[in-house]
Parts: C-alpha cells; structure tokens; sequence
C-alpha cells in the first residue's frame, strides 16, 4: 500500500472519535477532552506517513501518544491551579456529597473520579477508545487476563453507584 | 458485564469540532522522516555524516531541525525506526564480577547512594576502554541498568516526542520515555531512560520492560525513583572505593533547600549558634550540628523512617515521651569499641511523621537535651 492510496480522511474519522471518548473518561470534562484531542492529532499527524505499512501500529502509538498528553495535563494541572480553583467536574466529590441523579456524561465522569488511576485509564481506553482487552493490556503493561478481572470488578462497581 | 452505560453516555463532540480539527491538522507539513531515513539505512557512518552535514551547513540545517534536536547538551536523532547497521556493535564488553572489573576499568565512576526499595546490584560487570554497563534487579527480575561512558557524549536515537530535558541536581539532563522494539520506537513501552554528565562521563541510567510478558503486571520503577537515584550519584572527588565523602554546608542553607521535610529545635542551650550539616547523596538523611564557642556540639541526624538497630550498652537504654511521642534514651557511648556508661553522651530516639531524628550531645546535660527535643517543630 502506498502512501497516496490510504484514506487518511477516513482512519480520521475511524480514530478521532475513540480518541476523543478516551479523554473524556481520562479526564472527565469534555471542553478538556477537546483540547486534548486536538493536541494528540497535531503532535501524531505529521508523523503517519511512518505507519503507511501498518495502520494497526499507527493506531497504537496515536494513543500511547494520547496517554502522554494526558499525563502531561494533569502534571500541569497539579502545578497551575489550586483544588479550590477545579471546575467542579473535576474535583474529586465530597464523600458525603449526594451525587445528583442526571443520567448524563458529567455524572458518569464524577464517578469515574473516585477510581483509580489506573482503573480510570482502563476504562478510558476500553470505552472511550474502543480498545478490546488485548490491546488494553498492551498499552498498559498488564496481562489480558488482569485487565479482564480489573475492568470486571471497575464495571460491577461503577453500575452499583450509576444505579443508585 | 452490564456495561452499556459506559458506551451509551459517552458525550458527543461539538458540531463541527473534528471536520475543523481535520482541516488544521491536514495543513500540517507531513513528515520528511521517510527520506530521511532512507538515508540513515545505508549505514550509521553514512547517517552520522549526513546529520553533521545538515549540522552545519545553515540553509539545510532549518529543514531538519525537528530530526536532530540538541537537548540538555546532548545530540538527538529521533526516528521511528533504528537505522539497520551492518557493522558489528561497537560495544563488545569484556564480563567480570562487579569489583574484579572495576579494577580493570581505565577509567573511575561513582555508584548512586540511593537505589529503589528491593533492587540489589548484579555481581557483573560488562566494559571496554570507554563504557562500563551494570544492572540491579528486583525479586521480579526487572533489571534496573546503568552505563557509564567515558568517551564523547554519544548521539542518542529516540522516538519522535520521546525527549525532554529535566533537573539533575540543578543540572539538565535528557529524560527518554518509550523504547525501540524490533527496531521501530514504540511509545507505548513504559521504558524511562535518563542521560545526564558529570565530571566528564555520560551516565545512563534506565529501565524498560524487554518484552510485556515478562513482566507482566509488576510494576516498573517510577520517574520519581530513578531521578532520584540518577541525583545521588555524588561528584567524584566525593566517592573513593566505594565511600562517599561529604562536604559540610552552613546549616541555614540546607534549612533553606531541604531533601524532606523534618522539624528542628527552637530551643537552644545559650551560647549554641548554627553551625555545619551534610545532606545524603540518596537525599535519605540530613545531619547537622550547632556548636558553642568551645566547638561542642549538638548533633541532629532527620532519616526517612526504616527500621534500624541501635546499638548500646547493657542497661544503658530507657524509655521516656517527649511531646507525647515514644522516645529512646541511651546514656553513654562507645569509646574503641567498648561501651562506656561513664562517657558523658546522650542521645535520643524517636519517630515523628515519617522521620527518625537523633539528637545527641557530650555538653549539654540530659535534662537540656530533653528541653531541646521538647522545642522541635
């Protein structure tokens, strides 16, 4: 395959979605994911003509790009803004604080945030990014058999308090 | 697993967002990366001299300044993908056991005084005239390496945006993330390498997993650790044979930069003035001392808590609580090796926040101690 007769248009349309979703479960506030979306493609989209022979490699690095960005911003949000200044989608709810019943992405994304962080990853890339658990394992150094019991366990709970 | 909900309320990008962010990025230069390493596969000598070529020669240099970047005083080149080099490895290391090769070794290094919790140093050492290569490895077998090259400062292969320049000790050094897999960068690979100089030698510290399955899910070393263990490598007009030689600082400016955080006494016997402290190369201890015009001294040691055994002589160890807190009194001190209750010492144990200090003196009477360990804060 040569590089003029791949449809970047197309693997676009495929990722930019799945990369999108994978930072609203990253981060948990959509106007963020958006700026994160754009800074993974600006950083990964210059470089794809080096995956031109293996679109399933382009596909992994984009989101281990994506991971990096995310990384970063939540380095930088650590040193910028105090707790007291994070929109409220992003601090981390009371404890005794009544999750308000709106079945919408905010209240998914505050239960997300009393996970851990490598729970919150795993989920963000087996449903935002569409991963399956192969591909989870890889991005994450686990086995597939380990991100199956962690996503099976993250899962069970997060329906608990998503049904309360 | 019931988990549609997890799909279902994923929100949906602003009307427009992607078609917008698709039209910027298309406008984007497309990397020349191809070409260029079309050239480097015909040979790293021909590649080196192809990249000095561009180094120095202005009007190319611009085109090709995102390939080679100079970062913390070393020379990158990024590439997807490693050059494939027919010569032989320049690195053919003679092997020995770690001490039987130091002493083969032309050239000295200094080991780091802090390495990460369950890590022990592998009894080999791997070198030639110019490079000397050691590992340490947990119970998980993950190998924690270290080369040390006594040579000019290599160029360094890495994966597109795998590089940035950190603080070593108020340094700069290079800060790899990623590795090269079967010859292709992936930057999915939890590898962190860092690269740094002092007196003269590139030290190269690292780890990365050889392959996902072998490690599995144990976890590799953090950035944090390996910083540190990179920062307590000590000058080496510090470190002879193994021992690490310190020089002493006016108190107030550890006081003022400390490793961690730890308490320090408001109250002090009259006459008794700041004097002179020792911060560890591991940043695991602190020591410093106040003296009086005699030069009698005070001594305070703050470690990162750990379970040590303290010597002392028969019945010379008591209990007592000072601001509420299990403290340890012992009276007297060893003199030649052998405990003598009669030598006017004494020294205090205790555990506050995560820290173990020991504040000791000959000059100050015990209950002037206690006033002392009383005032910490």
């Amino acid at each position: 395959m040569t590089n003029e007769s791949i449809n970047w248009k197309e693997i676009y349309d495929h990722l930019f979605p799945r990369v999108y979703h994978f930072f609203c479960y990253r981060v948990g506030d959509r106007w963020a994911a958006e700026e994160l979306t754009a800074l993974c493609f600006e950083k990964a989209w210059t470089h794809r003509a080096n995956y031109r022979r293996d679109l399933n490699a382009f596909e992994a690095w984009l989101f281990g790009i994506a991971q990096k960005v995310a990384v970063d911003y939540f380095r930088r949000l650590k040193r910028e803004v105090s707790l007291d200044a994070i929109p409220g989608s992003l601090a981390p709810p009371p404890v005794e604080a009544d999750v308000e019943k709106k079945l919408d992405f905010e209240r998914l994304a505050s239960l997300l945030l009393r996970l851990s962080e490598r729970e919150r990853l795993l989920i963000a890339l087996k449903y935002g990014a569409g991963l399956n658990n192969r591909q989870v394992a890889v991005q994450t150094q686990l086995t597939e058999s380990n991100v199956g019991t962690i996503l099976s366990r993250v899962v069970i709970k997060l329906r608990e308090d998503w049904d309360k | 697993m019931d988990d549609k909900f997890l799909y279902e309320n994923l929100p949906a990008p602003r009307p427009g967002f992607g078609e917008n962010l698709y039209a910027r990025i298309s406008r984007l230069p497309a990397s020349k990366q191809g070409s260029d390493v079309w050239v480097l596969r015909f040979g790293l000598a021909v590649a080196i001299a192809f990249v000095l070529f561009f180094t120095f020669s202005e009007p190319a240099r611009a085109s090709v300044l995102y390939l080679l970047r100079h970062i913390a005083g070393f020379d990158v080149l990024e590439t997807q993908e490693l050059p494939v080099v027919d010569d032989k490895p320049s690195f053919a290391p003679n092997q020995d056991s770690f001490e039987t090769g130091l002493g083969k070794l032309p050239f000295k290094f200094a080991m780091p005084a802090y390495v990460p919790d369950g890590y022990t140093l592998v009894n080999k050492l791997e070198f030639d005239d110019s490079q000397a290569s050691m590992a340490w490895q947990n119970a998980n077998q993950a190998p924690l390496w270290m080369i040390v090259q006594h040579t000019s400062q290599p160029s360094i292969l890495a994966g597109q945006e795998s590089v940035e320049e950190i603080q070593i000790n108020g340094q700069t050094a290079l800060l790899i993330r990623g590795a090269f897999s079967q010859g292709t960068w992936d930057a999915t690979l939890q590898g962190i390498t860092i690269y740094f100089t002092q007196d003269g030698l590139t030290y190269v510290l690292g780890q990365y997993p050889d392959h996902v399955n072998q490690l599995n899910d144990k976890p590799l070393i953090t950035l944090d650790e390996l910083v540190r263990m990179a920062g307590s490598i000590p000058p080496l007009k510090n470190y002879e044979n193994g021992a690490y030689s310190y020089t002493p600082q006016p108190i107030t400016e550890i006081l003022e930069n400390p490793p961690f955080t730890f308490k320090t006494p408001v109250y002090l016997p009259e006459g008794y003035v700041p004097g002179e402290g020792i911060v560890a190369y591991s940043k695991a201890w602190v020591s410093l001392s106040w003296q009086d015009q005699a030069g009698k001294l005070i001594s305070l040691m703050a470690q990162e808590d750990w379970n040590p055994i303290i010597p002392a002589g028969v019945d010379s160890a008591d209990e007592l609580l000072i601001n509420g807190l299990p403290t340890l009194i012992i009276r007297g001190g060893y003199v030649d090796g052998s405990w003598d209750e009669k030598m006017p010492m004494t020294t205090l144990y205790w555990r506050d926040g995560g820290i173990i200090y020991t504040l000791n003196s000959e000059s100050v009477t015990e209950d002037d101690l206690i006033k002392i360990a009383e005032s910490f804060k």
